[in-house]
């Protein structure tokens, strides 16, 4: 007897590559896993954005903290200015 | 005038008028009036009312007594002539009553014949005799007060001195009718017109609403309360008391009709104003005194029977003799009842969902039909449902859910349209379920491989269903449900962009892969598994290029999920396995080996040895058998043997083998039960901390009312105490010094 693969559907579930799961945004505190406050569900809707500095948060969390004129552009992790990561 | 023209009387019995004579004299004098004018006037008028009380030719003609009676009027006779004249009434009405007092005292048909044709003839005499006093009776009987008309003055004469009240003749009677009238409802043929003559008789008389009609009514009463009482202890002495109701039913029935026939102009002989009268008493005397003995011994063999007919008539007779809420309260039981005896048989849960959507549709025609829809019996069935479904918690929802399931994936053979009607009906049990979240569990995790597998029967009910969800469950669930779908959608396009990419075209696998978000999906649990060298590298090259695309993620790839479609030839035929993807890899085994043992099979895959099982037992035991076991047992050891089955034959090219996949394994089961569980615990952990932040104290028995009111799920006292225990240990609540009933949240 011979067996060969014709076609394979596979399944993969996707995750933010953070170097510890249980990472939570530290503006709102929520895990990565989940989303924002603003946001239904996780994923595509709700990115993740990495600073420069390394600090990661949702991208909707972040924005708003920076629109705020306290926050001064600043990471609200080390108050250093804040750059993303390029890719 | 010749003999023979004499004996003709016309049709009136007056002789004909004379042809008048013309003489004409002048008035020399003014006449006077004879001494005996009213002697001789009178005379005439006498011999005239004798001869129509006998019967005999009258010798004047009408038009000259008619002028008599004037000429009397005109001069100032009228009140001699009326008191003449009812002289002559009373003294024939006199021997009316004396003939009919010779009989002997009876209600029999002869004696009610007489009085009939007593009353007939009298009626006949008096208007011939008040159209010969026509007269008198406009200008004096009319015109003056405390006295009557003629023909009343008669009517009046004959009830005084025939059908006097309380004497002989009108007693015997009213008897005799009675007797009659209970004869033709025994069943007996009854001389309709006669009868008809004497109600007649006792309604001219005044004598009908006021002496026979109570009569009639205690008769009435009596009859049917000897009658019910028969029939009702039928009804409950009948090992069957639904055959015994259904027949005192139709008998109410019947005898509803009857009496109103009775009351039919023209066709029966009673009033239609007694009509409700009579109807009412059947109905009462039939059903109401009995109701509840009756709706004891028969309503459940009613309902059992599906007596369609037998309970309209019920409902319809419980309406009129308003005792509609003993018989909603005898549906609301026989519901509960029946309901919770479907439910908590736990043998029968493989039919469970099929039994409440037939109990269901039996209940909801019953309502619609036999009972008219009416309100209070449909909020009664809806109360019902609610109770019943619920006195086994979670089970029932778990099992709608897999219901649905299966209808999605197979269609069973149904038009689009009944496919809609039995979903519509599966969510109106749906919506009676309080653990809403257990539906919802199950519900995800089906969907969850109805996507992953390609099972679905149809995207558009898929769609259909969804919106059906989002009305009874809200958005808030089904937004993940949608969220499932776009990443199907997503994954399909991904698939096409990476069979563009040059590397994929260099796998000699067509690898498509769906890409699942976290959250949204189902939670699984990690399969560790040994993947050879050559599939591995394909996901790594999937991985590559979705990583490219989407910056900060990686895929956990979940190969439980996954499937193949394997080209398989063996000696005697070429197929398509449809497989699983550790059957695939078990399969793959063999294209090296001829024989392995399950340990082998286990130490080159690691799959871990109950998921392992399922897998051969699919492939050697199941209903198409790729492999051989040796020995044929059903249970799998380490040293059972497998081997490829040479002979292996198949009368479709492509083959379906992995229906392991989409059968959920106890483990899967107990899993999303507990899963639920876990989250519940969340939900009440919140909902006391919300109510203790905003009340600060509240006392045990406070604070477990807002909590239950709060809740979606049932939840039972000893759980929640558990939960207010946690909170107070992780500092949340703490027990009032003072009053340990009372709880404090601590800020
Ligand atoms: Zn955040
Ligand atoms: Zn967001
Ligand atoms: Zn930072």
């Amino acid at each position: 007897m011979k067996m060969k693969i014709k076609r394979w559907q596979a399944v993969a579930v996707w995750k933010w590559d953070l170097p510890d799961e249980d990472d939570v945004c530290g503006i709102c505190r929520n895990v990565f896993d989940g989303c924002c406050p603003d946001c239904k569900s996780p994923g595509d809707d709700c990115p993740l954005i990495w600073g420069q500095c390394s600090h990661v948060f949702h991208m909707h969390c972040l924005l708003k903290w920076l629109e705020q004129e306290s926050s001064r552009g600043q990471c609200p992790m080390d108050r250093r200015p804040f750059v993303a990561a390029s890719a | 005038m010749d003999k023979g023209k004499a004996v003709d009387r016309g049709s009136n019995g007056f002789a004909p008028a004379k042809k008048p004579t013309l003489v004409i004299k002048g008035f020399k004098n003014k006449p006077k009036l004879p001494d005996d004018f009213e002697q001789t006037s009178w005379q005439k008028l006498e011999k005239a009312v004798r001869a129509i009380q006998s019967s005999q030719r009258v010798q004047d003609s009408l038009e000259e007594l008619y002028r008599t009676v004037e000429n009397l009027c005109l001069h100032k006779y009228s009140e001699t002539t009326y008191t003449r004249l009812s002289q002559e009434m009373e003294r024939q009405i006199k021997s009316v009553k004396a003939k009919l007092e010779s009989f002997p005292p009876s209600a029999s048909l002869a004696f009610l014949a007489e009085v009939r044709d007593a009353w007939t003839e009298h009626c006949r005499q008096m208007l011939l005799i008040r159209s010969l006093f026509l007269y008198l009776d406009r200008t004096y009987a009319l015109q003056t007060n405390g006295i009557h008309p003629i023909w009343e003055l008669s009517v009046d004469m004959f009830r005084t001195f025939v059908l006097t009240p309380g004497g002989a003749t009108l007693v015997g009677s009213m008897k005799g009718l009675l007797l009659q009238i209970t004869s033709e409802r025994n069943g007996n043929v009854v001389s309709r017109d006669l009868l008809r003559s004497i109600v007649q008789a006792l309604l001219d008389l005044d004598l009908y609403d006021l002496i026979f009609e109570p009569e009639l009514l205690a008769e009435t009463d009596r009859f049917y309360t000897e009658e019910g009482d028969r029939l009702t202890s039928e009804v409950t002495q009948a090992p069957d008391g639904g055959v015994a109701l259904s027949h005192l039913l139709k008998r109410v029935e019947q005898r509803v009709q009857e009496e109103s026939n009775r009351c039919t102009p023209n066709v029966g002989y009673l009033t239609p104003s007694s009509r409700r009268k009579l109807t009412q008493l059947a109905e009462a005397q039939f059903v109401k005194r009995n109701a509840r003995a009756l709706l004891d011994a028969g309503f459940d063999k009613l309902m059992d029977a599906k007596a369609t007919d037998d309970l309209t008539r019920l409902y319809t007779v419980f309406n009129r003799i308003q005792c509609q809420d003993l018989l909603r309260d005898k549906f609301t039981n026989y519901t509960k009842t029946k309901g919770s005896a479907i439910v908590t048989d736990t043998t029968r849960d493989a039919t469970l969902v099929d039994d409440l959507l037939e109990f269901k549709l039996r209940i909801d025609t019953t309502v619609s039909g036999p009972f008219r829809n009416d309100e209070s019996f449909v909020h009664a069935a809806k109360e019902s449902f609610e109770r019943f479904i619920n006195i086994r918690p979670n089970k029932p929802a778990e099992l709608v859910a897999k219901y649905i399931d299966n209808l999605m994936r197979q269609g069973k053979g149904l038009t689009d349209q009944e496919q809609e009607g039995l979903l519509d009906r599966c969510l109106s049990l749906f919506r009676f379920i309080q653990g809403k979240d257990v539906f919802e569990a199950f519900y995800k995790r089906d969907l969850a491989k109805r996507l992953l597998l390609n099972r679905s029967s149809s995207d558009d009910a898929e769609k259909s269903m969804l919106m059906k969800l989002r009305q009874e469950c809200g958005s808030q669930f089904t937004s993940k449900l949608e969220a499932m779908f776009k990443d199907i959608e997503l994954s399909k396009d991904l698939a096409t962009a990476f069979k563009a990419t040059t590397t994929a075209q260099t796998l000699d696998v067509d690898l498509s892969v769906s890409v699942l978000a976290q959250g949204v999906w189902p939670s699984y649990p990690k399969m560790e598994v040994a993947v050879p060298e050559a599939l591995a590298r394909c996901t790594k090259v999937f991985a590559d290029f979705y990583v490219g695309k989407h910056k900060g993620r990686k895929l956990d790839w979940q190969p439980a999920l996954a499937h193949c479609t394997l080209k398989a030839s063996f000696p005697k035929a070429t197929k398509e396995l449809n497989v699983s993807f550790f059957q695939t890899l078990v399969l793959l085994l063999f294209n090296e080996n001829k024989s392995l043992s399950f340990r082998e099979i286990q130490q080159a895959t690691r799959l871990e040895a109950k998921e392992l099982t399922r897998v051969m037992q699919s492939l050697a035991l199941g209903k198409v058998r790729v492999l051989n076991k040796s020995p044929k047992s059903k249970d799998v050891s380490d040293d059972h043997l497998f081997e490829v089955n040479e002979t292996f034959q198949h009368e479709l090219f492509r083959v379906k083998i992995n229906a392991i996949q989409q059968k959920e394994t106890p483990e899967e089961q107990k899993a999303t039960n507990t899963r639920v569980f876990e989250d519940r615990k969340h939900v009440v952990d919140a909902v006391i901390v919300r109510i203790m932040k905003s009340r600060k104290t509240l006392s045990h028995t406070e604070l477990t009312r807002e909590v239950f009111g709060q809740l979606k799920f049932p939840l039972d006292a000893k759980e929640l105490k558990k939960v207010i225990e946690g909170l107070i240990d992780r500092e949340f609540l703490r027990r009032d010094d003072k009053d340990a009933s009372m709880f404090v949240y601590v800020a």
